[in-house]
């Protein structure tokens, strides 16, 4: 079920009034409603594929338990390697095993040896590459005695599934998002308000600005050989947009959606396109995924606290993965590779290490050279995103190409489109909006708090007609495929 | 909680009277299709693709042969070729208690074809994934199914009227652009790019013929069915040509079968003036209506002469 549709708009009301109405007496039948709801709405896509969920939720539910009972580390070291080979093991099947044959076919093919692999004819579960992650978190937790197992099946079934953020994450660690099943939740006025604002502004950057920004980004991308230099440029820039506020659309969604029955999800995007350098961009960009590699990939390699080679290796290997994690693609491989060639230089400039909080309180456009630094890690993110929505490197190294030509400095085509005008403009004002608010967890999340609550309602009120007057069309999500 | 729901539902109902403020602007100049849904089932169709939309004028009819319900049902060559998308929308749209009705049905090669792989396998007639496949209701006003499924531009459109298109309460698509010659030449240029580019990947279809004959046959009983080819630009000619050579034998092969007469006036380009080489300006549109309800008047007055006679 995707968020902007018809069907979520039925599907969350009823669930929030059973919820609070008919569920709120004990904490067993919230969390059964969870999970039934949640089921419900993964099944709306495929019911077939629940049955993975199921497998991993059993498997970790009780590799966990095997695991804390026990303290014989090597059997703690077995437990979790079952839990680790069998979630991949899933994930590897089913987003990997073609790619993996036809590079080896196309390997064989470079030495002369022709093979003709057998492809499985799968189709990829939604979300699997996010409740992996985030089941898996789990069992290295409670491996590494930073959390205890818990025997409360249903509130760890609810853990893995829970709807929101089941097929595009935020990926939630199950110190954060576990123990909120134990407790009973109570109805909170400002949680929900808050949650709702946070749900509409996702709504305008899926609806407004990512889908709207889509149709151009087709359009260009997919005949990349017949547009100009500087139509191909706009394309980039577009798909940038696209790609944020799809996912950070997606992430205010649930996290929204997650307040209205009463959770707390961690921040996944922090205005990433503010960045002043890549290691900032990195801070602010789908932060749980990142963070996750950190925890579970980075440290344990060794992190920073070994010799610089070493660290780069540690680095280089974080960003490979994570951009193997996107897709099983090569194209999602040398955008890791150039974000790993963007990363260098930070380290070496000891950039890397500068907090969040620092680094956006002294940043106000007004600041010419902070202003320079935002638009250059933005000039190469955008770069980077050519390689993530090429089909293919040939593909991207075209459209490259063709930006690099004498067409660069001519009018893009589709300038003379009220629609593009309507689009930037849109841009424009988001930007502003985020930039007004980028202190704090979400855009909107205290905008306007000076003005009167007439004024408030009046912005509220504005943006659903935005969002319904200028919406584009019900689009799936781009992380879906993720 | 009660703050809470009491505030959305306050913040909902004033949302839902501002989208239906919004619906309620809706008229023909925002879509070139939304009308011919939010009327109400109609007796005398004229059918086919935009050509028919924008070249036969259900008033003219109206005038010339003295009935008042003509309705254009027509809509564009990829949304309503022949098919079972097409004919289950003219079921719905027609009023099956009327009689003495007058069907004009305009055929061209365009609305014969298919560009799936196979050309006799429906499923892969892709005008179900359009408006017509997916509107669940045509004759309700608002037309909110149509808004959600079939509409696929930004709603606010509906507020902004700055199209070049009016379409009329009785269905006729009415076009008003620039006749300057060098737009005129621009638009002839376009348009057959366009279609030679299509013959790569369509070609005719024997199931979407038979699904003419099909709505020839659902509408027979309920009045006299009129084939009609509408005349196009000499240059266009040549590519409907080499789609379907033999197209006027294959449709007078059909009216034929079915006893229904066909009126073609393909090789009358000459009269006419074309606004991209295969739609009809208005005022050509105008003569061209006016000439197929004489060709209809006259067939008519000469049946009932037999029928005196006999």
């Amino acid at each position: 079920m995707l968020f902007n549709s018809l069907e979520f708009a039925i599907f969350l009301p009823i669930v929030f009034l059973l919820y609070w109405f008919v569920a709120s007496r004990k904490i067993s039948y919230q969390n059964i409603l969870i999970l039934a709801s949640s089921y419900f709405f993964y099944g709306w896509w495929n019911w077939k594929f629940l049955f993975l969920i199921v497998f991993s939720s059993f498997l970790d539910f009780y590799l966990a338990k095997a695991i804390s009972k026990t303290s014989k580390i090597q059997h703690r070291k077995l437990f979790l390697s079952l839990s680790i080979i069998a979630n991949l093991g899933l994930l590897g099947i089913f987003k990997y095993y073609n790619f993996f044959i036809d590079s080896f076919s196309t390997a064989f093919s470079f030495f002369g040896q022709n093979i003709n692999p057998d492809y499985l004819q799968l189709i990829l579960p939604i979300g699997i590459s996010f409740y992996t992650f985030q089941t898996l978190s789990y069992t290295i937790d409670v491996y590494r005695k930073k959390i205890d197992s818990t025997n409360n099946i249903l509130a760890f079934f609810c853990f893995v599934s829970f709807f929101p953020q089941l097929v595009a994450g935020p990926i939630e660690r199950a110190s954060n998002l576990l123990p909120q099943f134990f407790k009973k939740r109570s109805f909170n006025y400002e949680k929900a308000v808050d949650g709702s604002r946070q749900m509409l502004w996702g709504f305008f950057k899926k609806i407004v600005i990512a889908d709207n920004c889509a149709y151009y980004v087709s359009a260009i991308f997919n005949d990349a050989n017949e547009h100009s230099g500087s139509t191909l440029v706009l394309g980039a820039v577009l798909f940038a947009f696209q790609i944020y506020g799809d996912f950070s659309g997606y992430s205010d969604i649930a996290i929204g959606t997650a307040k209205l029955f009463g959770f707390e999800f961690k921040q996944n995007f922090a205005f990433p396109y503010f960045s002043k350098n890549i290691a900032d961009f990195w801070r602010r960009w789908h932060i749980s995924l990142t963070t996750w590699f950190r925890d579970y990939l980075y440290i344990p390699l060794g992190g920073s606290r070994v010799s610089n080679l070493k660290t780069y290796r540690n680095i280089f290997i974080v960003f490979i993965i994570s951009g193997f994690w996107h897709g099983a693609n090569w194209t999602f491989i040398v955008w890791g590779l150039l974000h790993f060639l963007y990363y260098v230089p930070t380290i070496q400039l000891n950039k890397n290490k500068i907090s969040l909080k620092n680094n956006t309180v002294n940043s106000t456009l007004s600041h010419l050279n902070s202003g320079i630094k935002m638009l250059f890690t933005f000039s190469l993110v955008t770069f980077a995103w050519i390689f993530f929505r090429a089909d293919s490197i040939k593909d991207a190294f075209a459209y490259i190409n063709g930006i690099f030509s004498k067409s660069l400095f001519t009018l893009p085509q589709f300038i003379a489109e009220e629609k593009l005008w309507i689009v930037l403009f849109f841009i424009a004002f988001q930007m502003f909006i985020e930039w007004q608010g980028r202190f704090n967890n979400h855009a909107l999340e205290r905008f306007g708090i000076q003005f009167p609550k007439y004024v408030r309602y009046g912005f509220y009120y504005g943006l659903v007609m935005i969002i319904f007057l200028f919406g584009s069309k019900q689009e799936q999500f781009i992380y879906f495929q993720f | 909680m009660k703050q809470y729901l009491i505030k959305l539902f306050i913040f909902s109902v004033v949302i839902a009277i501002s989208i239906g403020f919004v619906f309620s602007k809706a008229d023909g100049r925002f879509d070139p299709f939304y009308k011919r849904f939010t009327s109400s089932k109609q007796s005398s169709l004229i059918l086919g693709s935009s050509r028919a939309a924008q070249g036969l004028v259900p008033s003219v009819f109206n005038e010339e042969l003295n009935k008042d319900g003509f309705y254009n049902y027509s809509f564009t060559f990829n949304t309503s070729p022949f098919g079972p998308t097409y004919l289950n929308s003219i079921k719905n749209k027609f009023n099956e208690e009327s009689t003495n009705n007058i069907f004009i049905i305009s055929v061209d090669p365009w609305v014969l074809v298919s560009d799936g792989l196979d050309p006799e396998n429906a499923l892969q007639f892709d005008e179900s994934e359009n408006f017509l496949g997916k509107v669940t209701s045509v004759n309700s006003n608002p037309n909110l199914s149509y808004f959600v499924n079939g509409f696929t531009d930004l709603y606010v459109k509906v507020l902004i009227n700055n199209s070049n298109f009016l379409l009329h309460d009785d269905g006729w698509l009415e076009v008003s652009i620039k006749q300057d010659s060098l737009q005129l030449e621009k638009n002839l240029s376009s348009s057959i790019d366009n279609y030679t580019q299509k013959l790569e990947t369509y070609q005719f279809s024997e199931l979407r013929l038979d699904y003419l004959k099909q709505t020839i046959l659902f509408l027979k009983p309920f009045g006299e069915v009129y084939l009609v080819r509408l005349p196009i630009h000499e240059k266009m000619k040549a590519i409907e040509y080499q789609i379907m050579p033999d197209f006027d034998a294959r449709i007078n092969k059909l009216s034929e079968i079915t006893s229904v007469k066909y009126i073609n006036l393909y090789n009358e380009d000459g009269l006419y003036q074309f606004t991209d080489g295969h739609h009809l300006t208005k005022e050509s549109a105008m003569m061209v209506s006016e000439k197929v309800a004489n060709f209809i008047k006259n067939i008519e007055a000469t049946n009932s002469r037999i029928n005196e006679d006999q």
